[in-house]
């Protein structure tokens, strides 16, 4: 987000959890923020629906997910149903809500954030990898609805960080990353940032697609 | 009396009226249409000298596609509601726009009226409207022919060329004898320049044969119209109308130059008509008359075999019987042109042919050409390697791999890889068949939007306009009854 | 203003015409300098070098078969004589043959293998001695949309492509720890090269096939590449980018 609001564009952000970071990015940039839980169906309708009723966005990025590294014996049903409604449903509901909207304003950039591109084989936590598979797919299915109206919607699929949501993944996973990925190090929010913005703002010609961002692996 | 192959409606050679009529085999296999005016008496014709080959052709659906518009009602019934009416199957591929009724010539063989004194020509705004009508009717306009009279006669002819440019036309073609552009280099030059197309009759090399079928020496002229629009890239398509005992044994030779000369696109003969104002009087006992199929038979004897009835396919887009078609690649080496259906199924050429009276290159044909390039290659036959080998010339002219080159330069080194040959038969009112003309997709457009088929415009409907005859005739009281109507619909 | 590659030098094979121009226009633009191969359109090598200078980039030119190993080192070694090093090579020379298996013969296959995937190796090679000893540099491979899935393609072409994502994929892998990247760069069906040479039904399937109803520009991929060598890329190595409209 920092990469988008140094390039002087306005942004809105939304957050959940972390109330104090929220209000320290505000301070830091002046974008305004908003506390949305994904997983309240009708929050997020009538969140979605304020968007639309402010004038539909040029580009919206789809950040949010949760998982929790957990083995396949311990996941219960709600850790899939909670992974499924963030990292999934509430993607497509955001797609479904604002796509057409920006359509009619002449067009735009959908970026939608994961971790895979169907083509790495790790040993992630099962119900994430399902919601970031759903994810991957849903791009290219989302790329080829919105696309007629001038919506592109593409999929940064990242590496490890050194911070937020790698913390939730096995311990193990993110030591062999930096073992074995090509640049031998984990990312930092500021260069996927980079990325994101990237393909929020410069690219007119693809889309459906996934772009990974991962150091190599 | 022999095997009755189908009934039909017809017209009276005398008065026009309609007339029920029956196409029957008889025991040599010939096929005669035959009918009975109540004032003018019975009339019979010959359509064909193997009746095997008639039913065979005529079994073959043309694909269905009906005018997106009908402005007339049905209400005489066929062929007295042209405009199209709603009964019509064929949308307009072929667009005939009569600019003028002027001419240099006054053929005997003619089949269409014209007049000279008292010339009329169409003014530009009256083709403009006719252009929308047609991508009103039809989404897109990519070709129109312009016809008369002689067209370049008109004096804003060039105008009528911008005009089709400008609205998209990428392939005008005109009518011509021929006899104007021998004349006038710098016309040819500009033809050249604007990518249109000249359709030239040319109906023999023999001079005494000329004067009977063209009233005057044309040999000559028409071949240094040839030598011209060569020199300045103007496609042609060779028109040689077909008369027996005349110059039907002249076919080989004709379609030989056709294969030689590189800016001849395509040869259309037609075979004889008996209907215009020279057409009418010209061999009044009607012995010119040669059907489609003795056509093909003669190609066969002429070519020595390079080019057979088995090599033409029916056109999708018309009655069977109005079109036969064939299309040949070109030997670079210099060897004899194979024709496609020698390296395709005549059904995969067929379907190639669906969306235009003319093959342009589409997916179809490309997967066409594929699996014929797979099936050469598998092929143990000598002649599969010759051909191989050409179809290899071909993509390497159409992707060279030394230099890049446009769209258009493909285009038209795929253009000029092969070379057509249509045989379309007109119809007189003897061999008048409204199950053909309700297939017909030659339309002669107006400028009020309609469309004629240009076999009813020809018998029909042109003596209605006075601008072609001196007298013209009122519609009068030629429409069939209702009884006659059903026929049509049967039909 | 400072452009995004500043002082960055790059070198693109097959620079004189198409993509490979663009490339090399949008890099000048931001600031880079700029060297470029082709092999045989000395008019269009000139005019790319004219359109350069207009830019104020003084471009290096090169004439050669980027399948010659020799090629691949002299153009190097004058860079790294002239500029002290590189920091940027794209592989885009490539040839256009479009020709069903039963018409492939050997020599094809050789000049289509050789082009676009024995020349990437070479100048990759070449390239990189210099960008690990000075741990930096990026490569960009550039592909085709036919290679990351089955449309139809000549074999020798698609063959090739294919393989030049394996190169990258490895590539990445073995030099990445001495912080070079390298990438695959995949466009469709643009305004040049193929685009402008394929009948037209085909493009026309094309745009009916592709999400965003059109075929793409030179010079929006060349804009999007820009990112992908700069600097400003550091996290991104052993990736596609696949510009084709949303086929
Ligand atoms: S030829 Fe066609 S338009 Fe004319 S009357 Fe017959 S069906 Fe109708
Ligand atoms: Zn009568």
């Amino acid at each position: 987000m920092r990469a988008l609001v140094a390039r002087g564009l306005p942004v809105d952000f939304t957050w959940c959890e972390g109330e104090a970071r929220a209000r320290a990015l505000s301070e830091a940039t002046g974008a305004v923020g908003r506390r949305l839980d994904l997983t309240d169906r009708a929050a997020l309708q009538g969140f979605l629906r304020a968007v639309v009723d402010e004038g539909a966005p040029d580009v919206v990025l789809h950040c949010a997910a949760v998982s929790q590294a957990r083995g396949l014996q311990d996941l219960t049903d709600d850790d899939w149903d909670r992974a499924v409604e963030v990292n999934g449903r509430s993607a497509f509901a955001l797609c479904r809500a604002l796509g057409p909207a920006m359509g009619a304003r002449g067009g735009g950039d959908i970026v939608l954030v994961g971790a895979l591109d169907r083509g790495q084989t790790l040993p992630l936590p099962v119900h994430f990898a399902a919601t970031q598979g759903m994810l991957s797919a849903m791009t290219m299915a989302l790329g080829k609805a919105l696309g007629p109206v001038g919506v592109r919607v593409n999929m940064v699929a990242l590496g490890p960080l050194g911070e937020g949501l790698s913390r939730a993944l096995p311990a193990s996973l993110v030591e062999d990353y930096r073992a074995f990925s090509a640049l031998r190090r984990l990312g930092t929010a500021e260069e996927v940032a980079r990325v994101l913005a990237w393909l929020a703002l410069e690219n007119t010609f693809m889309t459906g697609r996934v772009v990974t961002a991962n150091g190599g692996i | 009396m022999g095997a009755l192959l189908h009934p039909t409606t017809s017209l009276c050679r005398t008065c026009k009226r309609a007339l029920p009529a029956l196409v029957e085999a008889r025991e040599d296999r010939s096929v005669w249409l035959s009918k009975s005016c109540p004032e003018h008496g019975a009339q019979s014709v010959r359509l064909s000298t193997d009746a095997a080959w008639y039913a065979a052709t005529r079994a073959v659906k043309p694909v269905a596609s009906a005018p997106r518009r009908t402005p007339r009602p049905v209400h005489f019934g066929c062929p007295f509601d042209c405009g199209a009416c709603a009964q019509h199957g064929q949308k307009v591929r072929l667009p005939v726009v009569t600019i003028t009724s002027a001419c240099n010539l006054d053929c005997p063989i003619c089949y269409v009226y014209n007049k000279n004194d008292g010339t009329w020509h169409m003014d530009v705004a009256a083709f403009r409207r006719i252009l929308q009508h047609l991508k009103d009717d039809l989404g897109e306009v990519d070709i129109v022919n312009f016809t008369g009279g002689e067209p370049f006669l008109h004096p804003e002819f060039m105008t009528f060329l911008e005009v089709a440019r400008d609205a998209g036309v990428h392939r005008v073609t005109i009518c011509s004898n021929g006899l104007f552009l021998a004349k006038n280099e710098p016309l040819v030059k500009r033809l050249g320049e604007l990518g249109a197309r000249v359709a030239l009759s040319f109906d023999t090399f023999d001079p005494q044969t000329d004067v009977v079928l063209q009233g005057s020496r044309l040999v000559e002229a028409k071949l240094r119209a040839l030598d011209l629009t060569e020199k300045y890239n103007v496609d042609v398509t060779l028109i040689p109308v077909m008369t027996k005992g005349m110059n039907d044994h002249e076919v080989g030779a004709i379609l030989r130059m056709a294969m030689e000369r590189p800016n001849v696109r395509h040869v259309e003969l037609h075979t004889i008509t008996y209907t215009g104002q020279g057409g009418t009087h010209f061999d009044p006992s009607r012995s010119g008359r040669i059907s489609m199929v003795e056509v093909l038979d003669r190609i066969a004897e002429t070519t020595h075999g390079w080019l057979t009835r088995e090599d033409f396919v029916s056109s999708p887009c018309a009655h069977p019987l109005c079109y036969q078609i064939a299309y040949l690649l070109l030997d670079p080496d210099g060897g004899p042109p194979v024709p496609f259906t020698r390296f395709m199924p005549r059904e995969a050429l067929y379907a190639c042919l669906a969306e235009r009276l003319y093959l342009e290159p589409s997916r179809a044909l490309e997967d066409a050409l594929q699996d014929a390039m797979d099936r050469l290659w598998v092929s143990d036959e000598p002649e599969a390697e010759r051909t191989l080998k050409i179809l290899r010339q071909l993509l390497g002219a159409l992707f060279p791999r030394d230099r890049v080159i446009t769209r258009e330069e493909a285009l038209r080194a795929a253009e000029r890889a092969s070379k057509a040959v249509y045989v379309h038969s007109h119809m007189d009112e003897d061999t008048f068949d409204v199950e053909r003309l309700a297939q017909c997709c030659d339309s002669n457009c107006a400028e009020d939007g309609t469309t004629i088929p240009v076999c009813a415009y020809n018998v029909l409907y042109k003596e209605k306009e006075a601008e072609f005859m001196a007298a013209p005739r009122s519609w009068g009281e030629r429409s069939g009854d209702v009884k006659l109507r059903r026929l049509a619909v049967l039909a | 203003m400072t452009g995004r590659l500043e002082g960055t030098r790059c070198l693109v094979t097959g620079g004189s015409r198409g993509l490979g121009r663009e490339l090399c226009l949008a890099f000048a633009r931001e600031g880079a300098r700029v060297a470029f191969t082709f092999r045989r359109r000395e008019a269009d090598a000139e005019d790319t070098t004219l359109r350069l200078r207009a830019l104020g980039c003084e471009p290096q030119c090169f004439q050669g078969d980027v399948a010659d190993g020799a090629h691949a080192q002299a153009v190097v070694g004058a860079l790294t004589r002239a500029w002290g090093g590189l920091d940027v090579l794209v592989n885009n020379a490539g040839v256009q043959h479009v020709v069903p298996l039963a018409l492939l013969e050997e020599p094809d296959w050789d000049l289509m293998l050789n082009t676009c995937l024995k020349g990437p190796y070479l100048f990759s090679r070449a390239a990189l001695r210099g960008m690990i000893r000075a741990r930096k540099g990026t490569i960009l491979n550039v592909g085709v949309f036919s290679s990351e899935r089955i449309v139809e393609a000549p074999a020798h072409y698609a063959a090739a492509k294919a393989g030049l994502r394996g190169l990258t994929d490895a590539l990445a892998r073995e030099v990445g720890r001495h912080g070079v990247r390298v990438n695959m760069l995949s466009p469709g069906l643009l305004d040049v090269g193929l685009g402008r040479m394929l009948m037209p039904h085909r493009v026309e399937e094309y745009r009916a096939q592709a999400a965003l109803g059109r075929t793409g520009t030179a010079e929006e991929v060349a804009r999007m590449a820009v990112f992908l060598v700069s600097d400003e890329n550091t996290f991104m190595t052993g990736a596609r980018v696949t510009p084709d409209g949303g086929l």
